[in-house]
């Protein structure tokens, strides 16, 4: 267990260091500096004035590896659009927002999914079930940018229960935080019965009711920790999926999220906070890849023990 | 588990049939899903309509997605134009089926990508294994783990609205799992007993690779791209969505939704069409694909 | 002799898409106390379905109980429900299965899943439980019980999980005790000593066994009585001793002539002609005539079941003319 999870954690230390190696170049790859601003055309002595407060009349190399210096410390140094605003305050500022919709999101997923795919999956071939697995089908047809203006529609502009846009009011984070709850309650209810019928499959099942265990005792405590494994797996990938769909989200919703900066940094040409976003995001997803690996492991007692 | 295999029917009183290969065994299970076979029938018919639909349109009707009728506007579904119109007056439902064009085209392409760096890449490290195997499989793990969504958006914004690019970009997100899967495949293939057998008798590698493994690696590669496919079209779209897939002039259902969602306050049909054609389609091929893979995977249970 | 377990015409069908398999079809078997009562038969043939569906583990949407009794403690398991039946289960009749392998739930420890029934259908806490847990895994003869509980099936061989389960199923002292081929997957040496051990507790503890194998030299070694059940239908029942000197049915004969240890070096193995019939058409008179020689053919019941009827004292057979060797 600890040879795996000591390799898990290198292995995600590398992606941090490619991710961030890639991103620098490929950036500054792309036409267009950092510094045009469109009609107004910036004097020259200016220009350069701006490059060399930036570090970047240095050799690329140069400002490869001081940037790594930087990062080391912690320094995620400051956004080259907004001039003065240093890049972790951005992050700061708007990332809350983000991880609010996030976890709200996943919570509703799981609070949604996992007791329909568990109940699918016990009664299963009955109309509970064809019932929850047909809404779960459309919930993964229906992608966020429809599921959301939909609920917008409906919610915010006919029921106006909810504002649409912006994030002033508290009730802001509902309509976002549900759009992508119920896409993925619908994916975790899918996995979740899918791996409880494999379980409930089983011989030991069978062995369990053979000693007289009543119906709930058996799918709690002896399907249950092999049966939510596929949930667990998928927690990455959802992670992932809820990075990218809260781009989208912060969208259509008007929300000053973590999303839109990327966005706009790459549009802008800000190296340096293209920099920053983006490892920010995938320490992140590295992060929650490795505790999920890590839990996964553990929770098989061949990998824990060997 | 090639080729021919004779099935023996156990109860006495029924003759031993001439035997069915496992694909007419999988052809005639997924014929007994009549979801599935809707399900394929309606994305057929999508894919004709969006094939064939606009150039009726134009030699009809003499409309395209661009004519533009600026007196009208934008207006609900009528008589003359079964989705309403856009604020510039363009029939909706034209639109709608060049859009499909598009999407469609983008996800076909971009699953052959997938399709074609994941099978090479997956087949090669199963079937030499050891040691190359092993890394490019850790290669793969570290891929993985790298937000590919994010290296999509800094291409595409960065180098342009190049469909080509579009193309690449998306196939690049999806190889991954194509590649675990078919090595997973191979790699179990290639040291089964059947192998063996096909080796001892003689037969030359590439005999072996044609004859044996590669009918029995299609299998799940083919399940794996039907579910490709849609997921491909959702990145498509939320791209196109977000204003980094496709570009004007060019539409595709992902702009169409997100025009649909600016306006959807006062225009709602120009957001409802497209979405409830995208949609469908997703389903569509969602729930072909799980028939595919009902019908493929003799292991799946029933459930 | 007390009987424990009185089963009377049992009928259980499974409606299926394909038709009703009948796959228990008017079965009667007893069992007595501190007895072992073998159940012999092909896949197929029903046994397993028999004592399944006693304690009401068969899948009851395409299963279905079409028939018969079942007295036991004086209660009617086939009348009985769901909740009732869970009390029944692992407290007073416990089941052991085929495959130790995939009988242990792979996520939990040992100790957890032995003394589950304990906690269960006794109301012990935790620690007393444990304790007797430990017991009951010295009693099956797994050393280091104390470290041993703790641990997780897969550190345990085939056999050694084997004994878990006994132990398992013996640790609330049951009256009967359901073993469902319990050595088929484990090696010869192995299934010996797990023979051995089932066959010492039984004298020790006083159970009733019903001992359910398609392997008739199982049978000899550690049956008492013995039913052999044919497509879902009982052809033959006897004392072990009179079964194997005097066997009357045509199936039985065929089974004994197919032991391989007792055939010639050099022949070629002696193999029923045939299959076993399809359960979902059964034939209304006797299931066994496919499979008879031509001139036997001729006398099997074709209109009828064939009756069972008692040839000498304690011995039962199918009376078909075709399938019975009279005295």
């Amino acid at each position: 267990m600890l040879r795996f999870t000591l390799s898990r954690l290198v292995q995600a230390i590398v992606v941090v260091f490619v991710v961030f190696t890639l991103t620098f170049f490929m950036i500054r790859l792309a036409p267009g500096s950092p510094f045009a601003t469109g009609e107004k055309q910036m004097p020259e002595e200016v220009m350069e004035m701006m490059k060399r407060s930036y570090g970047m009349n240095k050799p690329v190399y140069q400002q490869y590896f001081g940037a790594i210096g930087n990062y080391l410390q912690g320094d995620f140094m400051p956004s080259m659009k907004y001039e003065g605003r240093a890049n972790a305050k951005i992050i700061l500022d708007a990332f809350p927002v983000s991880l609010t919709i996030g976890i709200s999101a996943l919570l509703i997923a799981l609070g949604i999914g996992l007791p329909a795919g568990i109940i699918a999956a016990v009664k299963r071939n009955t109309f509970l079930d064809y019932s929850a697995m047909s809404l779960a089908l459309i919930g993964i047809c229906l992608p966020t940018f429809v599921m959301g203006p939909f609920l917008a529609l409906y919610f915010g502009i006919k029921l106006e229960w909810f504002n649409v846009a912006g994030w002033f009011s508290p009730t802001d984070w509902v309509l976002p935080s549900v759009t992508m709850g119920l896409i993925y309650a619908a994916y975790i209810a899918r996995l979740t019965r899918g791996g409880m019928l494999e379980i409930l499959n089983q011989d030991f099942i069978r062995t369990a009711r053979a000693k007289g265990v009543p119906g709930w005792k058996i799918v709690v405590f002896h399907a249950l920790k092999g049966g939510l494994l596929p949930v667990v797996a998928f927690l990455g990938p959802a992670l992932a999926g809820i990075t990218t769909g809260s781009f989208i989200i912060e969208k259509i919703f008007n929300l000053p999220g973590l999303g839109q900066h990327v966005i706009n940094a790459v549009f802008n040409r800000d190296y340096t906070l293209t920099l920053a976003t983006v490892v920010f995001y995938t320490s992140l997803l590295v992060a929650v890849n490795f505790l999920t690996d890590v839990l996964i492991a553990w929770l098989n007692p061949k990998v824990r023990l060997a | 588990m090639s080729a021919a295999t004779a099935v023996i029917t156990a109860p006495s009183g029924v003759s031993l049939s001439k035997g069915r290969s496992l694909w007419q065994d999988a052809w005639a299970r997924f014929r007994k899903n009549r979801l599935a076979v809707g399900c394929t029938v309606l994305l057929a018919f999508i894919g004709l309509l969006c094939a064939f639909g606009p150039t009726v349109a134009f030699y009809k009707f003499g409309m395209t997605g661009e004519t533009q009728d600026l007196v009208l506007k934008a207006s609900p579904p009528s008589a003359q134009h079964w989705f309403g119109t856009d604020s510039l007056g363009r029939d909706l439902l034209v639109r709608t089926l060049e859009g499909g064009r598009v999407s469609l085209k983008v996800a076909l392409i971009a699953t052959l990508v997938a399709l074609l760096i994941g099978v090479s890449y997956g087949a090669t490290a199963g079937y030499v294994g050891g040691r190359a195997d092993s890394w490019m499989m850790r290669v793969v793990d570290i891929l993985y783990a790298m937000p590919f969504m994010l290296f999509v958006i800094l291409l595409t914004v960065a180098f342009g609205k190049n469909m080509t690019l579009l193309y690449l970009a998306i196939g690049a997100v999806e190889w991954l799992t194509m590649a675990r899967i078919v090595r997973a495949q191979v790699l179990t293939l290639a040291r089964q007993e059947f192998v063996e057998a096909a080796r001892s008798l003689g037969l030359p590698g590439r005999m072996i690779i044609f004859r044996h493994i590669v009918p029995n690696v299609l299998g799940p590669v083919i399940v794996y791209t039907t579910l490709t496919i849609p997921a491909v079209m959702l990145l498509e779209a939320a791209l196109s969505f977000l204003g980094l897939g496709v570009q004007p002039p060019d539409s595709s259902w992902g702009t169409l939704i997100d025009d649909g969602a600016n306006n959807m306050e006062t225009y709602w049909w120009m957001l409802a069409f497209p979405a409830g054609i995208f949609s469908l389609t997703l389903f569509c091929l969602n729930f072909a694909g799980d028939g595919l893979r009902d019908a493929l995977d003799v292991k799946s249970g029933k459930d | 002799m007390s009987t424990v377990l009185d089963v009377r015409d049992l009928k259980v069908a499974f409606h299926t898409r394909n038709g009703v398999v009948r796959a228990v079809d008017g079965v009667s078997l007893s069992v007595e106390k501190g007895k072992t009562t073998g159940i012999v038969g092909e896949s197929g043939s029903g046994k397993s379905v028999t004592c399944y569906s006693l304690l009401g583990l068969i899948p009851m949407p395409p299963g279905k109980i079409e028939g018969g009794t079942a007295a036991f403690g004086g209660q009617d398991l086939l009348k009985l429900s769901e909740s009732e039946l869970q009390k029944v289960r692992g407290r007073r009749i416990s089941m052991i299965f085929q495959d130790p392998m995939t009988s242990l739930n792979p996520y939990l420890r040992v100790g957890t899943q032995l003394i589950e029934p304990l906690r269960l259908h006794e109301g012990l806490s935790k620690s007393e439980a444990m304790k007797r847990g430990v017991e009951a895994l010295r009693e099956v003869g797994i050393p280091n019980p104390e470290q041993r509980i703790r641990q997780y099936p897969h550190e345990f061989s085939g056999g050694m999980r084997q004994r878990v389960m006994i132990a398992m199923a013996l640790i609330t002292r049951p009256e009967l005790l359901i073993a469902d081929e319990p050595t088929t997957a484990l090696d010869v040496t192995i299934q010996k000593q797990v023979l051995d051990l089932i066959r010492d507790l039984q004298k020790r503890l006083g159970i009733a066994v019903v001992f359910i194998t398609h392997d008739l030299a199982v049978v000899s070694e550690v049956c008492d009585f013995v039913n052999v059940m044919y497509a879902g239908r009982l052809v033959e029942a006897a004392p072990v001793r009179e079964l194997f000197a005097q066997p009357r049915h045509a199936y039985t004969r065929a089974l004994m002539r197919s032991i391989p240890a007792l055939q010639k070096k050099g022949q070629p193995l002696y193999t029923i002609p045939g299959l076993p019939p399809d359960l979902a058409h059964l034939p209304p008179g006797c299931a066994f005539r496919p499979r008879q020689t031509p001139e036997r053919q001729a006398l099997c019941l074709t209109d009828r079941q064939p009756p069972l009827i008692e040839i000498s004292e304690g011995h039962w057979v199918q009376d078909c003319p075709g399938c019975v060797i009279r005295p």
